[in-house]
């Protein structure tokens, strides 16, 4: 038999029993229609979360690594946490392991202080310094604008971020009248013009607040001014292109030399009385040799959950930019897959209702199929016959099921259905909640063709079935 | 029952020529149908052989059975057997549809062919639609399309009245004639074995004789019964629609 003949039998035997084979691809439409929705649904959060992601261009092979917050007890005596016998703690030999872990590309120990720029007549009290190990820096993935990053050897070196230079100041302006430049104040797409050239202007730097007051008309009243001011020059050696907002406020500089002046400073703040800076540097200070952050950089951001979950189980609390929006995607993926495995139930339920249709198909014409093959049908036309009418059944439903799904679809993204209401969690972390549902061409291009897959495959037994029929026996049936 | 072994034919030789009209003529279990099958390549032999234009029939596959079906073998059956989805003309047409001859010269046949069995008006006819005797005009009509080598007639007959028997049989037989066909008809009927140049009678699975003889020419035949007068096959109108079919 030709194809077509093949076809228009075909189409006779399905019209013959309209109810019935309305009914079976009836069944592959809604099971069509529900696995391509769960499908959609995955689909949405994963366009979204991408798009989150991009948005918030989030360094996601960054881990933050601290001491857990209820790991020590604060120590009035001491004036620093003390921690209990036997936890762990960050110091060089802990930044040694997690170095040494699969799939980091580098651990540094991390730490902050505070200093006072001056770059007449401006100045900065910054307290964003982040002291890192200099030999480490240009494996951290920072984009550099001008200059360089650090390197071994640089002391009173620093490298400024994008966005550092924000915080000078005029010098004697105090808090109420200064015209904000910091950039979590800053309207979107104000000019902010910028007060010091950093990489050109001369530059000292103190961990001395008297520093800011010196030479000024009307000095602001500090108490003590026993101890001398002490200052230095300051290089910056490079400027950092906009990354991440931890990196673009932040003024890098060596572990070492930050740790030394800030040791300096709290010397001077209990000299001087500073009752205001001693308070500030004492919830700031940690137990020697116990840093308190160390970073570590994984190879890839497919390793950066399975890196955090690792160290977290040595004792340490890790975060990474975005873990938040991850652990929540991961929670939906989690319950769409719950869904699409029920949707995907419906589907093998059609697929035995073809099976069943054709199996009732082939005992009902038994008579018809000894006769075709009397008279001279091969083998391969019933079989073509019987194969293609599930196919056929198979198709048609995912046709209409993918037309369901899109209706569907669009019910779910433009009406409030109740229980497809976004998190409140997304809400409250200010992230913007997207159509709950993603059809996408190639869903319903791999709907279709799963569907009539599936009808080929419901049909294959029943086919054999009417193919094995003895002509004889199936003549005299009645 | 399954262990008792029957035996339904046994030492059987014959020999069909081509163009000549045979008739197996035998009682109800005598083993007549199932030579017939056997001939037809429908059933195969537990022992001995068919040989078919030097092929070895019982020795072929399902496929190529199904050729030797469509190429050369014609069927009539007693209960017309016509595929009830189809209209008179495509039923007329399906061996060509298996030989995939294209359309319009299967149709242009097929016309040709319903001319012949004289259901010309009746084409477009689904098979419950026709009186049995233009059923079988049908199925008569669909065993020729072909031009088969070899046409078998399984009681032809069987499901009709005495008038309607003999026009089939003058239907058949003239077909036959005219196209110098090989003709194999099943009977227990005396009667219709007239028509043949050669009548086996088989008796309890064997032959029991072969009488040649001057077979009875289209039309010549003698209706004893009287004319029923409630009847009229030829423009269908009669009652005879939902027969009874009862097989062998």
């Amino acid at each position: 038999m030709s194809n077509w003949d093949v076809l228009v039998m075909c189409l006779r035997n399905m019209f013959k029993r309209k109810l019935r084979t309305f009914l079976t691809i009836l069944g592959v439409m809604v099971g069509t229609a529900a696995i391509v929705l769960m499908i959609s649904l995955g689909l949405a959060t994963e366009a979204q979360h991408r798009a989150q992601m991009e948005e918030a261009e989030m360094d996601m092979t960054m881990i933050d690594v601290r001491m857990p917050w209820d790991a020590g007890d604060w120590d009035p005596n001491l004036q620093q946490m003390v921690f209990p016998e036997g936890t762990p703690v960050l110091n060089d030999a802990m930044v040694d392991t997690f170095d040494a872990m699969a799939n980091v590309q580098l651990a540094s120990p991390r730490i902050r202080g505070q200093l006072f720029f001056r770059a007449d007549p401006y100045y900065m009290q910054s307290w964003d310094i982040t002291g890192i190990r200099a030999e480490v820096m240009q494996y951290m993935g920072l984009p550099v604008a001008e200059g360089r990053v650090l390197q071994a050897g640089d002391e009173f070196a620093v490298v400024f971020g994008a966005n550092a230079e924000r915080g000078f100041e005029l010098l004697g302006s105090t808090w109420p009248d200064r015209g904000d430049r910091m950039w979590m104040w800053v309207p979107e797409g104000t000019e902010i013009p910028t007060f010091v050239d950093v990489m050109r202007a001369p530059m000292r730097m103190s961990f001395d607040r008297r520093f800011i007051q010196v030479g000024l008309d009307e000095p602001q009243p500090l108490t003590g001014g026993i101890r001398p001011i002490r200052s230095y020059n300051v290089e910056v050696v490079g400027l950092l292109e906009p990354s991440d907002w931890r990196s673009d406020r932040t003024i890098f500089m060596d572990i070492e030399v930050l740790l030394y002046l800030n040791n300096e400073r709290i010397r001077t703040e209990n000299e001087v009385q500073d009752e205001w800076q001693i308070w500030f540097s004492a919830i700031q200070q940690r137990p020697p040799e116990n840093f308190e952050e160390v970073m570590v950089r994984v190879t890839d951001m497919r390793f950066t959950s399975q890196v955090a979950e690792q160290i977290r189980e040595m004792g340490f609390d890790a975060h990474y930019p975005g873990m938040h929006l991850n652990m929540l995607v991961a929670g939906q993926r989690q319950q769409q897959q719950l869904l699409a495995a029920i949707g995907a139930i419906s589907l093998v339920i059609a697929a035995i209702g073809i099976a069943n249709t054709m199996i009732m198909a082939v005992y009902e014409r038994t008579r018809e199929i000894g006769i075709m093959k009397v008279i001279g049908a091969a083998i391969m036309d019933i079989r073509r016959l019987f194969l293609l009418e599930s196919a056929m059944i198979g198709f048609f439903g995912g046709l209409f099921g993918v037309v369901l799904s899109l209706v569907g679809s669009f019910v779910l993204n433009n009406f409030d259905v109740p229980f497809m209401r976004p998190d409140p969690m997304l809400a409250m972390m200010g992230i913007e909640v997207g159509d709950p549902s993603l059809v996408t061409p190639w869903l319903c291009g791999l709907a279709l063709l799963f569907a009539g897959l599936i009808g080929l495959l419901s049909g294959y037994f029943p086919a054999r079935r009417a193919t094995k029929l003895s002509a004889l026996a199936a003549i005299r049936s009645e | 029952m399954g262990e008792e072994r029957i035996v339904a034919l046994e030492d059987v030789s014959l020999t069909f020529e081509k163009g000549k009209i045979y008739c197996l003529l035998g009682t109800s279990g005598s083993g007549k149908s199932t030579l017939l099958n056997m001939l037809a390549g429908l059933e195969k032999p537990t022992k001995g052989s068919i040989i078919f234009m030097g092929k070895q029939l019982e020795k072929l596959n399902e496929t190529q059975l199904a050729l030797y079906r469509q190429r050369y073998v014609g069927f009539v059956f007693q209960s017309y057997n016509l595929l009830p989805t189809l209209t008179a003309l495509e039923n007329v047409t399906l061996p060509l549809t298996f030989r995939k001859v294209k359309k319009r010269e299967r149709i242009k046949k097929a016309k040709v062919m319903l001319k012949a069995v004289g259901l010309a008006h009746r084409w477009r006819h689904k098979p419950s639609e026709l009186s049995g005797g233009q059923q079988q005009r049908v199925s008569i009509a669909r065993a020729f399309i072909n031009d088969p080598q070899v046409v078998f007639a399984d009681e032809p007959t069987g499901n009709l009245d005495t008038r309607t028997t003999f026009e089939m049989m003058d239907l058949i037989i003239g077909i036959a004639r005219e196209r110098q066909q090989t003709l194999v008809i099943v009977t227990h009927d005396t009667e219709i074995a007239q028509y043949a140049d050669q009548v086996i009678r088989i008796k309890d699975g064997s032959v029991e004789s072969i009488l040649e003889q001057r077979a009875t020419m289209p039309g010549e035949a003698v209706i004893d019964e009287p004319e029923p007068t409630n009847m009229n096959h030829e423009t269908g109108t009669g009652g005879t629609e939902n027969e009874t079919i009862v097989y062998g």
